[in-house]
């Protein structure tokens, strides 16, 4: 019993991390069509943001900040060079030109930093545990879930109760009226990628803490396996990227935590194959939208 | 100088022109109608006016001002607001979040967002009914109240409809008319795309008849009405 308590708690964090990911890229797709596969290297960037800022002698939390506020602004700056100027292209160009963005970076991060992992002291109080009644919890896992759903209330809030927000789920649904409201189309879109910037941010960090070090390749699987959570849970739904991202979460924990042995190597294999099941019976995905307006 | 004009309009879609050299004037409080069988260009007009076309030629003025060439924004924000055919509500928000959308424009707007919205359910009492359904779930006419209400928050000096009878039962057409003669006498401005043309000529003060893209005629609907020969080949009748 105590065992299942931990994994579930591993799969609400693992979950979380996913779903923060998925909804970042769902918010961008949402709106402009894109599957953005540099939103990885926004992970990877606020990985060596915080490493530069520890680096520089500043406070762990300032760098934290800073490492959220380099996102975010990376994200804004990308949407701005690499992505406007094909807005009116065809999806293939605009996915084309995020694959173009993603390689890019990936070689800066390579030839201007270093290929090599950097290490990151995460601070210790991080690194220990809590017992909660008869279950020992990470500090990690239970600031992820945390983290997690303080981030997707925050985002909640936003989406429903202010004008941006409201305007980004009228674009979500049709970008053309959107504009006929008065609404600033590139202000809307702009937003939008500060958001998934700020996400990618997170979703970041929290996968640093894990694993304690950064590298060019940092973001390239949880990208993919965000990807994949976003599609299985309908790529236009905001709620459904989330959702997506616990399922995928919770399946790989769940297939680590019980899967025999000599099975254990095939474990992504099964969750895609779990994944793909699901997309058979959900085809639009597990909360696809009822219909399409665009 | 007109109210609101379009000189030498040209539409193209790629190698196809839709709309060839188009010319029309509305003046300050009037209804004017623009008729025509589908695919004449009317909507493309519509569409180009407000800045949603990609490639046109010609100037369309609105008060004082070119208006052609500026952002969509910028030309709601003026003043000129489009409802467009086909209703297109935001399916998956509410009637309120809907009509809240619609003063998104300016800061004036926001500001004057409880006045405007007072007299959109004032006009539109069914909107107050309904004002937390979602707007996918609305009725035809319920949904062109909507996207009628939400334009009227962004208090417009004047409206461009586009096909507003289209898809209604003939007792919903008849309110939405009546209500577009109700809006004039509040001082509004109107330009009205619409293929029921005895409803339009009904309510407007002046037509102008498309045809393949073409101005084919214009003048009062007494006039369009007594000339046979533009009846038949334009409105599908055969005159009063």
């Amino acid at each position: 019993m105590e065992y299942l308590i931990q994994q579930l708690i591993n799969a609400l964090a693992l979950g979380g991390t996913y779903a923060l990911l998925a909804l970042g890229l769902a918010v961008v797709f949402s709106i402009l069509g894109l599957i953005n596969f540099a939103h990885g290297e926004l992970m990877t960037i606020t990985g060596y943001a915080l490493f530069f800022a520890v680096l520089s002698g500043l406070s762990f939390p300032v760098a934290i900040v800073i490492a959220l506020l380099t996102a975010t602004v990376c994200a804004v700056l990308m949407e701005r060079v690499a992505f406007r100027p094909v807005r009116k292209s065809s999806g293939t160009i605009m996915l084309l030109t995020s694959f173009a963005v993603s390689s890019i970076l990936h070689t800066a991060f390579q030839n201007f930093i270093s290929a090599r992992p950097k290490p990151i002291a995460v601070p210790e109080i991080l690194s220990g545990a809590l017992s909660i009644g008869f279950v020992h919890v990470g500090i990690i896992p239970l600031m992820s879930i945390v983290v997690t759903w303080l981030s997707l209330l925050a985002l909640v809030a936003f989406l429903r109760y202010s004008m941006l927000g409201l305007a980004m789920r009228a674009a979500a649904q049709d970008f053309g009226v959107t504009r006929l409201m008065g609404i600033n189309a590139n202000r809307v879109i702009s937003t939008s990628f500060a958001i998934s910037g700020l996400l990618a941010g997170i979703a970041g960090l929290l996968w640093l803490f894990q694993r304690g070090s950064v590298d060019p390749m940092l973001g390239f699987v949880p990208v993919l396996k965000a990807f994949i959570a976003a599609v299985l849970g309908g790529m236009r739904s905001l709620p459904g990227a989330v959702l997506g991202g616990f399922v995928l979460g919770g399946t790989e924990v769940l297939l680590r935590a019980y899967l025999p042995d000599s099975l254990l190597g095939f474990r992504d294999s099964i969750s895609l194959a779990i994944v793909i099941g699901l997309l058979l019976v959900f085809p639009n995905g597990l909360l696809a939208r009822r219909q399409e307006v665009r | 100088m007109s109210f609101f004009s379009v000189e030498g309009l040209s539409v193209r879609y790629g190698p196809i022109k839709a709309v060839t050299d188009v010319s029309l004037r509305v003046e300050q409080g009037e209804i004017v109608a623009l008729l025509g069988p589908n695919g004449a260009g009317k909507s493309s007009i519509l569409n180009a006016c407000v800045g949603l076309v990609g490639k046109s030629e010609g100037v369309v003025r609105f008060g004082e001002r070119a208006i052609s060439g500026d952002a969509t924004e910028a030309i709601v924000r003026s003043g000129l607001t489009l409802v467009p055919e086909g209703r297109r509500v935001f399916p998956d928000l509410t009637t309120a979040e809907n009509l809240r959308l619609g003063s998104a424009c300016s800061r004036q707007a926001r500001q004057e967002a409880p006045r405007h919205l007072a007299e959109v359910f004032e006009l539109f009492p069914r909107l107050l009914e309904r004002k937390s359904q979602i707007a996918g779930t609305l009725s035809g006419g319920e949904q062109q109240m909507l996207a009628i209400g939400r334009a009227l928050m962004s208090g417009p000096k004047m409206l461009l409809l586009d096909e507003p009878s289209l898809g209604l039962a003939p007792n919903i057409v008849d309110q939405i008319f009546d209500l577009l003669v109700d809006l004039r006498k509040r001082g509004l401005t109107l330009l009205v795309v619409e293929q029921n043309v005895e409803l339009a000529l009904d309510i407007s003060d002046r037509a102008y008849v498309l045809a393949n893209g073409r101005i084919a005629s214009a003048g009062t609907p007494l006039e369009l009405r007594a000339a046979e020969t533009i009846a038949a080949s334009f409105l599908g009748h055969r005159g009063a």
